[in-house]
């Protein structure tokens, strides 16, 4: 079209139409501005997160960090999702729905459903509790615990680690995994896997068994009180660092006291520390400069991992599950598990900033990141 | 009640179960037959009075119960927590809340479960 320079970017269409322009500096302008656009929108995107958190009663919504805003509200197809996995490029996204009994595979870029995987036998229930990703995002790992559904009865049956090949979509059993195991890890070592439950267990893949157990709350020697987790709401990608709170009663006075467990995921390391008196507390997640982390329930508590001690404490207006940061560690999220609603707070001051509505609770979803650059 | 023959297994276990209540001697050596299909532990702030439920955290107090402890339906729900006080999402009770999107504010729109005497 004569006189009339169009430049496109993504969805966006610049159009310059000028007459005090000759048509070489008007090219000249355009290419000038369609680079710009695209320096400013790579940059943009790599420095400001994307979250993905599942709502009831059927759905995923994205949310853009730096306008706290949602920007997709994708409609899954089971119930309330939980586990909540990104693909390492974050154009995918793995939940398990419908009383964790499914995984459904999120096209993110496409807002749709891409596929689900059952991994139930014919005449058995499962419910999926832990659900991890290979680091090359070829292959999912999922810990089921199946019950046989007889006509007068259920019988459960041992629970069992499986893996998916996402390519082929092939299944195959792994294992029979020890009671109580509640999340799976894949650390740097592609041959392991790591299974939290009462115990840290690690998992040779090649070898199908357990090969090294850390107790917590089995297997102690007479001087340690066994240490209560709950590992459901890990939320570890801006640190690499798992976080829980955990619990126990001291062995020489007897009285309850409140510690944080942090196991770095590249390494399987586990670090414990006391704290002090209990505070009722679901999870906890690290700053990305690990010298923070912030656990909650019906507060928000700052931990100082330089110090090994509790910072601040600060009322929150309803339970959360759930925490995450941003990747600058300047905001913390807050999904209410009692309302339509994140909170958004300043780490540093931990003011209340903003709080975002949203269409459906989410519960105890999980609220996990996507890879740096992905563009939902 | 020697008259009734139990026909299936858990006529039989119903059987087995009062011959144990019987003997209190027996009862004391015998092993629960029980696995938690969920996780092994609950967490220091839910509540552990089971019947019916939701009173009372850890300490007999109820500032380590989730806040409000109403709306706090759905973790209940989701996670089957508390499946003898309402509806579980893990087993029974799928659709009961596909039209309310948000407890505290569609709650109206939860389905009713019959229960076993209606």
């Amino acid at each position: 079209m004569k006189g009339r320079w169009t430049v496109m970017f993504g969805t966006t269409r610049v159009i310059l139409r000028s007459p005090l322009l000759r048509p070489g500096r008007r090219a000249q302008l355009a290419i000038a501005l369609g680079l710009l656009l695209l320096a400013t929108s790579l940059s943009w995107s790599q420095d400001h997160d994307y979250f993905v958190l599942g709502i009831h009663p059927t759905g995923l919504l994205v949310i853009d960090t730096n306008r706290d805003e949602i920007v997709a509200q994708i409609p899954t197809k089971g119930r309330s999702p939980k586990e909540v996995i990104p693909s390492p490029d974050g154009k995918h996204v793995f939940l398990t729905t419908d009383g964790r009994a499914k995984i459904e595979v999120v096209n993110v870029p496409d807002r749709k459903v891409e596929d689900v995987i059952d991994l139930a036998q014919p005449g058995v229930k499962i419910n999926i509790f832990g659900l991890a990703l290979s680091r090359k995002g070829d292959r999912l790992f999922a810990h089921i615990r199946p019950v046989k559904e007889l006509p007068d009865e259920y019988v459960a049956m041992p629970p069992e680690i499986w893996s998916v090949d996402l390519n082929t979509h092939a299944k195959k059993k792994i294992m029979d995994a020890p009671d109580g195991v509640v999340s799976l890890f894949v650390p740097a070592d592609p041959n392991r896997l790591i299974a939290w439950g009462r115990d840290v267990y690690f998992i040779d893949l090649a070898q199908r068994r357990v090969v090294e157990t850390v107790p917590m709350r089995t297997g102690l020697p007479p001087d340690q009180s066994p240490m209560d987790t709950l590992p459901f709401f890990s939320q570890y990608e801006q640190s690499g660092i798992v976080s829980m709170p955990y619990f126990a009663t001291n062995p020489l006075t007897h009285k309850l006291v409140l510690g944080l467990v942090n196991m770095d995921v590249d390494t399987g390391k586990l670090d414990f520390m006391e704290l002090g008196p209990p505070i009722p507390l679901y999870s906890s997640v690290v700053s990305p400069d690990r010298k923070r982390a912030y656990m909650v329930m019906n507060q928000l508590v700052v931990v100082d991992l330089t110090q090994r001690k509790i910072a601040e404490v600060r009322d929150t207006e309803r339970t959360a599950y759930v925490v995450n940061l941003t990747r600058d560690g300047k905001k913390v999220y807050l999904p209410s598990s009692a309302g339509p609603f994140v909170d958004v707070y300043d780490a540093q001051s931990l003011k209340l900033i903003r709080r975002i509505e949203l269409p459906g609770d989410p519960s105890s979803s999980q609220l996990r990141a996507l890879p740096p650059g992905a563009v939902p | 009640m020697k008259h009734l023959k139990p026909l299936n297994k858990k006529a039989r276990k119903i059987e087995a179960a009062a011959h144990q209540q019987a003997d209190s001697g027996s009862r004391a050596e015998s092993k629960p037959d029980v696995r938690a299909l969920q996780a092994p532990q609950l967490p220091l702030g839910c509540a552990l009075i089971f019947d019916p439920g939701w009173e009372a955290d850890s300490s007999g107090q109820m500032t380590g119960l989730c806040q409000p402890m109403e709306a706090d339906l759905y973790g209940c729900y989701d996670e089957c927590w508390w499946p003898a006080q309402l509806p579980d999402q893990l087993t029974s009770f799928l659709e009961w809340s596909d039209k309310c999107a948000s407890a505290a504010r569609d709650w109206r729109k939860l389905d009713l479960v019959p229960t076993d005497n209606q």
